[in-house]
């Protein structure tokens, strides 16, 4: 198991561009030859970046989303987040705030679709809209579970739902 | 049953993650401080920043959970990092007091315990972490047949970057 800081973020290199699918991408391109299989386990942001990734062919075994963005238009209080991250920040993230505006602004649905994608969602997440992720994961196929939380982060949906986690990851 | 090696490999992955926790605490510290000048309201915030940091410290060195406001392990564990005493008296105060405590004061704290808790604590560190074209990689129980890579959200909360820990910790992975 990996976990990953984007380029520009936290420990990482210093960037001013946000690209975090190339991010995700330059794991998979290096991590793919020692492993016959992937699991991806995003969580609200990074559902956005594990839906518009490109996989190489037959080494992601399945996308697991938790809290996840699918459209950035549909996120409350989005437009205060390049702010947030460029100026009150600018220790832990490197990014320009217009990058970081133009990655938020140019953003639309994903359009090449992975396969085996698992959404987890709260009913009463108020910064990401349920019916909308629910509506995206419809029109796509993809399983959707409601559960009865707000805005989950990853570790505390591990921590209360951890017998699908296991399910999921496991079978 | 767990082995020796089990549990140093385990306690090296704590220290490792207090590192992290310790390096995110120096951040924010001075992220708060870069657009604004002490106050009560700060001195209480960049107080307690300085705290958490000295309380993780004391886990990975000593073992041992403590409150921050245990004042005599607090002590303690600044005299192992060798702050000085007039350092611990800054943590000690109840209060703000113009023209005492500036910015700089905190700030230099802040530095100070960072530096001392890293250069004791990183050579106990196994090496799981590297660099791959640039992006930060921490790595979990590597060498199986599968890899599950968490993708983070964003603002980088904390807590979330330990979810590899606690999931090996409920014998998940």
């Amino acid at each position: 198991m990996i976990n990953f800081s984007y380029k520009g973020s936290v420990l990482s290199e210093q960037s001013k561009i946000l690209a975090p699918e190339k991010d995700l991408e330059t794991l998979l391109d290096f991590y793919k030859e020692k492993y016959k299989k992937i699991i991806i386990v995003a969580c609200s942001f990074g559902g956005y970046v594990a839906l518009n990734a490109t996989y190489p062919e037959d080494v992601v075994n399945k996308i697991f989303i938790v809290s996840g963005v699918v459209n950035f238009t549909s996120v409350k209080g989005i437009e205060t987040l390049p702010k947030y991250l460029a100026l009150e920040n600018p220790f832990i993230y490197s990014w320009d705030e217009k990058r970081i505006e133009q990655y938020i602004e140019t953003s639309t649905y994903p359009k090449t679709l992975a396969q085996n994608v698992y959404f987890f969602h709260g009913i009463k997440d108020e910064q990401i809209s349920c019916s909308e992720v629910y509506r995206f994961a419809k029109e796509n196929s993809y399983s959707f579970t409601e559960i009865d939380e707000g805005h989950i982060s990853l570790r505390k949906f591990c921590a209360g739902y951890v017998n699908e986690f296991y399910k999921i990851i496991n079978n | 049953m767990h082995t020796q090696e089990d549990l140093r490999v385990f306690y090296t992955k704590q220290v490792a993650s207090i590192v992290r926790k310790i390096r995110y605490y120096y951040q924010s510290a001075k992220s708060d401080l870069i657009h604004s000048k002490i106050n009560e309201a700060k001195y209480r915030q960049l107080k307690k920043r300085a705290l958490m940091m000295l309380v993780d410290f004391h886990l990975a060195y000593s073992g041992e959970i403590i409150k921050r406001n245990n004042t005599s392990k607090i002590n303690y564990t600044s005299k192992i990092l060798g702050m000085s005493e007039s350092q611990i008296s800054l943590l000690a105060l109840e209060k703000w007091e113009d023209n005492v405590i500036t910015s700089r004061d905190i700030i230099e704290l802040c530095q100070d315990i960072y530096n001392k808790s890293l250069s004791m604590l990183e050579p106990k560190i196994q090496k799981g972490e590297e660099y791959i074209k640039g992006v930060h990689v921490s790595e979990y129980k590597v060498g199986g047949k599968e890899l599950v890579i968490i993708v983070p959200g964003l603002p980088h909360i904390y807590e979330e970057t330990e979810t590899p820990l606690f999931l090996i910790y409920m014998d998940m992975m």
